[in-house]
């Protein structure tokens, strides 16, 4: 409410303003779908001490947690020994970002000679050598090339045998330059964007800036952690065995609140697993973080001093905190979970405020390599998402990324530059949790193996992993305050079952057909507005069976027309009791 | 011709320029918009005119239009029902969009209903592949049936989109045949024609909303068009697009959604035309109007496009909640932030002002119409920026009292301050919520706010342009004459201009030069054609190129010989010298590629002379007390536009009344008339300077300003 209140707004719009500037000259000038359409990355500033500032609104929510601590580790390594022009860059999975497709570059910024904070991108590249998105990795020497905290460029000079190294060790060796010389691009804009805005405030510095931002922001966390209520709460949920594991993989969660302050303790957790899921801690603690954010103190842009009330435990040698060599490609479907983790813990305190579980968590993947047609090469990544979780007055939306916000590849992208071809990518009827409020709709996907003029040049390696969540597995996607599961999730191959993540070689005309589930309901069915059911029904969304035997709604077949009547009276006797 | 009339068609007014070439005389007229049929506005405020002008006969004149009509039929959901036919397997493609949540810090978030409902979305068995050839053609059995189908629904307009249509529009061609044979007048929008790119979704989207605008655009266009001509007032009437090009009204009825930005697109034109009579190299023009402010950067006479466009956003003023249209646009920047904003109390007892606004009905409290929540017009009267006597030349009084008492019970009693301090809070909130937001656009196009000339526009722009212009430290606010009707008088000193551009791809070398000259003819022809242009045009001709692997541009000169290995190399530096510009080095060391051509067939500026201010009434006092900070009041004396003459020079404070708006010019500014009428404020240190004042924003409260 005073004028340096004001002038602090207009610096902190401006930072956010220049890393999303950087985030869009990023994918101006990149290489890949994964950069391009995709928008798996990140761009940050940072204080002197690494302290997170400002990080591009357009991210997947991944990096949010990481990038903080990524760049106090290059200022814990470098100390001192940065000049102008430096770029740092590593891809070491337990000082950035989780999985060695990740590279990280950073560079300082220095104004009037002075160093005045750090410019960071991560970006997930299209290949980083090794056996390719495989959940069959044993360690992580086999998932690829490491690249420890180096200077990629000394004062602006780029040492170019780092790299040819690089270059040399993965199957896209232009695609990964360019998209690398993208992130210089980033960093390039936030360097001079934060030149200029000291340039405009002379009086102020990094440090002072800093200190505000953070000191507002941990204040206005921990006043919002009075929204729930203090004590203990506690979730256990069982995940899938990914890979050739054979026992679900537990995760505990006790949660302890007090007035200003939550602790996430993970013990009870699974250990490490003889699959490439495993968790290098940063990544988890971002994820758990996050869902703590978006509960409790969503709009304050995020900074070091959102987190700063919060503490994560969870002993070493977990699944969630695994210790090198373990393999750690797929690590994100474990983590994505974590913020279901956190909501479940929370259902009986706070069910108001929380969304049911969404059928895109977690994330599904599909990686094929191979030879177009015309004996180009190709890579690609493919990602489609289930339907989102219901809420308190909000049906869920359809095929709605979460917790991560990476976006669909369209369709025609990745014909052009594979050897793919799509034979539908449609909603799937019935899909979406029952409930007072409906689950979003997860998809069918199903494509094959191009033939004739767009066939592949001999066999293609593909693997392909969906949600793991069918309604009778150990891990279904659970509605809210009555609502039901989401439903649907399969994954074959020319219509027999297909191993989930596995890499196999496929021919011209090898068919794979994916279905994600639909989100989880909210409320009792039973409590839904006829209306909305007829129309879900004229829509093709729910079918009338399940209008029917699950919301208690009756719908003439021919005419598309509701019976009030017979709605009632069915509804009365109750098709099932609004049950938990 | 020797008569040019500028027509805009606002929400709430319709807006004329008539300028004679010879005599140079200038009528401005206005009068109500009528949304059922907006023409009828048109030939209402024509024949007033004719009156005026007392001549009797009809008026001829070559017209050039600007309308509202395309995003008032998105936003208020009036336009057509939508059938679509697309390839089997993807109808849901418009119904997933790209599957992101637009704000990662909103837990639940709202979407836009999709244009088309499902139950509309019907498939076709054929398929395109992604080489062009086709596997699958289309069956006309199969689509005449699809067509009676969406008949008998009762839809009015059909869109087409086909997987790789872009590459092999044949099915749909095909389609449209067939369509033609069940329902010869059903208006069909084609995928490929619309947006001639990959990207499914966004093809898909921009072709389903130009479906849905189509019934009513080409309806309105035909009716104006066949009244102009049968009424002998005009046979060549032309409509400016989105992206400032102009269009003969018949050649943008195919694909009326380039229009969704027609208006503004065109006040932008009017900002560029003083930019350039003023000789200024960096622009900010910002227009304020009722509901919101438009501010755009004009960089050495140019202005940045994009195709990053979005229509009906449901969050507010968030990026992605809205109708995704890949149609070339004026970069320009909207802010919730208008003359009815609505200044309220959020939950936490802090001040915020919009996006919400009182529109014109009920209106601003002041307005006397029933209006009980207190808006930013309602502040600028209690601090005395403008006055209740001299609103809209003084033939609309507005009611003082109801403004005071407005501000004082819902936010100076429970604030704890007097009325005229809330009311400054308003204004300054208000202020610093646009100046937040200018920053923001000036610093994404890589802009510093100190070397740019704000020109002020709308019935707000020139009562707030000067603090804004002081919060954001530019140095000088130009108000030109006729601010209320800039987009009217935009289209009159806009470059006729029309381009088309073509996606190729091929690499810069000479060995590709004949083929690059052979499509830039081509284009040029169909260019030319389209345009309604034909003699004393130039011809320009420009050129993507980016490096083999990316898909994302940088535009360079494109004329000469591709042949010629200069030609070439001076390309070759072009874009070198660009890259380095945006992204700090000259290239990357790869390849570089042609991506896309594009020619503009422009005729030369028109020969202008800048309009004077018409008479008005003179100020109702000479001079009234005018706050310019929470305890700064000053007695500011009020002079009429019209009485000032180019070469005047006036000190700051003083109020400059005409009738479509108010200048303020603060204490130590120093205001001077140029030889086009235009208004040239040179802004000095003054006290006061809400800079150093009391301000309302925290940084905790800014999710209730965006």
């Amino acid at each position: 409410m005073n004028a340096p209140g004001i002038k602090l707004g207009v610096i902190w719009n401006r930072l956010v303003a220049i890393v999303d500037e950087a985030a869009s000259g990023l994918v101006r000038s990149c290489y890949s779908q994964v950069v391009r359409d995709y928008h798996d990355y990140c761009t940050g500033l940072f204080d002197t001490r690494g302290f997170m500032l400002a990080h591009s609104t357009r991210t997947t929510c991944g990096f949010i947690g990481v990038i903080g601590e990524v760049m106090k580790h290059f200022v814990e390594i470098f100390g001192d020994d940065v000049q102008e022009g430096d770029v740092l860059i590593t891809n070491d999975p337990w000082l950035a970002s989780g999985h060695l497709l990740d590279i990280t570059v950073a560079k300082p910024i220095f104004h009037r000679g002075q160093l005045v904070g750090y410019a960071l991108c991560i970006v997930h590249h299209s290949d980083i050598g090794g056996r390719r998105a495989d959940i069959e990795s044993r360690d992580i020497y086999e998932e690829g090339i490491q690249i420890p905290p180096l200077k990629w460029f000394r004062g602006g000079k780029e040492d170019r045998s780092i790299t040819s190294m690089i270059r040399a060790n993965v199957r896209t060796p232009d695609e990964v330059d360019g998209d690398l010389r993208a992130q210089l691009s980033a960093l390039h804009i936030c360097e001079t964007g934060m030149q200029r805005l000291l340039d405009d405030y002379p009086q102020d510095t990094t440090r002072d800036i800093a200190a505000r931002i953070i000191g507002l922001s941990e204040d206005s966390m921990r006043a919002s952690i009075g929204a729930i209520p203090e004590g203990t709460y506690a979730n256990r949920i069982l995940l899938p065995p990914h890979g050739s594991l054979t026992d679900p993989i537990p995760l505990v969660m006790t949660i302890h609140v007090s007035s200003d302050a939550v602790e996430l303790d993970m013990t009870g957790t699974s250990g490490e697993v003889a699959a490439a899921v495993n968790n290098p801690v940063y990544y988890a603690k971002g994820y758990a973080f996050y869902a703590l954010k978006l509960l409790l103190d969503p709009h304050v842009p995020n900074n070091e001093g959102c987190i700063r009330p919060f503490t994560f435990r969870c002993p070493e040698g977990t699944i969630l905190n695994c210790r090198r060599p373990a393999p750690t490609w797929g690590r994100a479907v474990i983590s994505h979970s974590l913020p279901e983790l956190v909501f479940g813990a929370l259902r009986d305190a706070i069910p108001e405020r929380l969304i049911a579980d969404c059928g895109s968590t977690p994330i599904s993947g599909i990686y094929s390599r191979g030879l177009r047609h015309d004996g180009q090469p190709f890579l690609a990544l493919q990602s489609d998402r289930g339907g989102y979780g219901a809420s308190n007055g909000a049906d869920g939306k359809a095929c709605l990324s979460f917790p991560y916000n990476t976006a669909a590849i369209p369709i025609e992208v990745t014909e052009n530059e594979t050897a793919l071809v799509f034979v539908r990518k449609e909603l799937a009827t019935d899909s979406g949790g029952p409930g007072q409020w409906r689950g979003g709709l997860g998809q069918t996907v199903e494509f094959k193996v191009g033939e004739g003029s767009v066939a592949p040049q001999g066999e293609i390696f593909l693997s392909a992993r969906g949600a793991m969540r069918a309604e009778d597995s150990v891990y279904p996607v659970r509605g809210l305050l009555g609502g039901e599961c989401g439903r649907g999730d399969s994954l074959t191959l020319n219509g027999g079952p297909c191993r989930h993540g596995a890499t196999m070689r496929l021919k011209s005309g090898d068919t794979i057909c994916l279905t994600i589930p639909g989100g989880g309901g909210y409320g009792p069915a039973e409590m839904r507005d006829p209306d909305m059911v007829l129309n879900d029904v004229v829509e093709g969304l729910v079918s009338l069976r399940s209008s029917r035997d699950e919301y208690g709604v009756v719908i003439d077949p021919q005419s598309l027309t509701l019976d009030r009547d017979e709605t009632a009276k069915l509804r009365s006797t109750g098709p099932k009791q609004a049950a938990e | 011709m020797q008569r040019r009339l500028g027509v805009d068609i606002g929400g709430t007014f319709t807006d004329f320029v008539l300028i004679d070439r010879q005599h140079g005389g200038v009528v401005v007229e206005k009068c109500l918009t009528t949304p059922q049929s907006p023409e009828q506005a048109i030939f209402t405020g024509i024949e007033q005119i004719e009156d005026r002008c007392a001549s009797g006969r009809p008026l001829r004149a070559e017209v050039a239009h600007a309308t509202t009509l395309i995003t008032n039929a998105i936003l208020e959901k009036k336009g057509a029902k939508v059938g679509l036919l697309t390839t089997r397997g993807f109808r849901d493609v418009l119904e997933m969009g790209n599957e992101t949540r637009y704000y990662v810090y909103d837990l639940v978030q709202q979407f836009p209903p999709p244009l088309v409902p499902r139950a509309l979305r019907l498939e076709v068995s054929e398929r395109t592949l992604s080489d062009g050839s086709i596997v699958a053609p289309v069956r006309d059995d199969e689509i005449e049936e699809r067509v009676r189908q969406l008949v008998d629904e009762g839809v009015t307009a059909i869109a087409v989109m086909y997987l790789h249509a872009y590459r092999n529009p044949a099915n749909e061609l095909r389609t449209k045949e067939a369509i033609r044979r069940v329902a010869p007048d059903m208006p069909v929008s084609l995928s490929h024609e619309v947006v001639s790119r990959p990207r499914e979704f966004e093809r898909l989207s921009t072709t389903a909303a130009d479906a849905y605008v189509k019934p009513i655009a080409s309806d309105y266009m035909r009716r104006l068009a066949d009244r102009m001509r049968r009424s002998r007032r005009s046979d060549a009437v032309s409509i400016m697009l989105s992206n400032g090009g102009i269009s003969p009204i018949a050649t943008a009825a195919e694909h009326p959604i380039q229009l969704v930005e027609s208006g503004p697109a065109a006040g932008v034109e009017a900002a560029q035309y003083y930019g350039r009579l003023l000789k200024l190299d960096r622009v900010l023009a910002f227009d304020m109007g009722g509901t919101t402010a438009k501010l755009c950067l004009i960089r050495n006479g140019k202005v940045t496009r994009t195709d990053n466009f979005e229509v009906a956003r449901v969050n507010r003023f968030r990026r992605g909640s809205g109708y995704r249209l890949a149609v070339s646009v004026y970069d320009l920047l909207e802010i919730g932030a208008g003359g009815g904003s609505i200044a309220r109390l959020d939950q936490i007892g802090l001040l915020s002002v919009g996006p919400e606004s009182a529109g014109s009905e009920p209106g601003p409290a002041c307005y006397g119409s029933g209006g009980t929540e207190p808006t930013v017009t309602d502040a600028d009267l209690v601090i005395g920026f403008i006055d209740s006597g001299s609103f809209l030349g003084g033939t609309f009084a507005l009611d003082a009292s109801a403004a005071e008492s407005a501000i004082s019970s819902r936010l100076a009693k429970p604030l704890g301050l007097s009325t005229p301090e809330a009311a400054w809070g308003v204004f300054d909130m208000v202020t610093e919520k646009m100046a937040a937001a200018a920053r923001l656009h000036l610093s994404e196009h890589g802009e510093d706010p100190t070397r740019c000339t704000l020109i002020a526009s709308g019935g707000a722009g020139p009562v707030h342009a000067v603090a804004l212009a002081r919060r954001m430290n530019c140095p000088r606010v130009i108000v030109p004459p006729l601010p209320g009707v800039m987009s009217a008088f935009g289209l009159l000193a806009a470059r006729p201009a029309f381009e088309l551009s073509r996606a190729v791809r091929a690499p810069l070398s000479a060995q590709c030069g004949p083929r690059i000259d052979r499509d830039f003819l081509e284009l040029e022809r169909e260019t030319i054609e389209r345009s309604g242009m034909s003699a004393d045009v130039s011809v320009e001709r420009h050129a993507e190129l980016c490096h083999v692997g990316q898909d994302a541009a940088v535009e360079v000169d494109g004329s000469g010989d591709w042949s010629d290995p200069q030609t070439l190399t001076r390309m070759e530096a072009d874009f070198a010298e660009s890259y380095s510009q945006l992204f700090g080095r000259r290239g990357d060391g790869k390849t570089l590629q042609v991506v896309s051509l594009r020619v503009v067939v422009a005729r030369d500026n028109p020969a202008l002379t800048p309009p004077r201010a018409p008479a008005s009434p003179p100020p109702s006092r000479p001079s009234r007390p005018v706050r310019f900070g929470p305890d700064d009041v000053h007695e500011s004396p009020v002079r009429s536009r019209h009485d000032l003459a180019p070469g005047d020079i006036v000190n700051g404070p003083v109020i400059i009344e005409e009738r479509e708006s108010t200048t303020v010019v603060w204490p130590g500014d120093r205001l001077c008339v140029d030889q086009s009428g235009a208004l040239v404020i040179e802004l000095g240190e003054a006290p006061g300077n809400p800079r150093q004042s009391a301000g309302n924003t925290t940084p905790m409260s800014r999710e209730s300003q965006t």
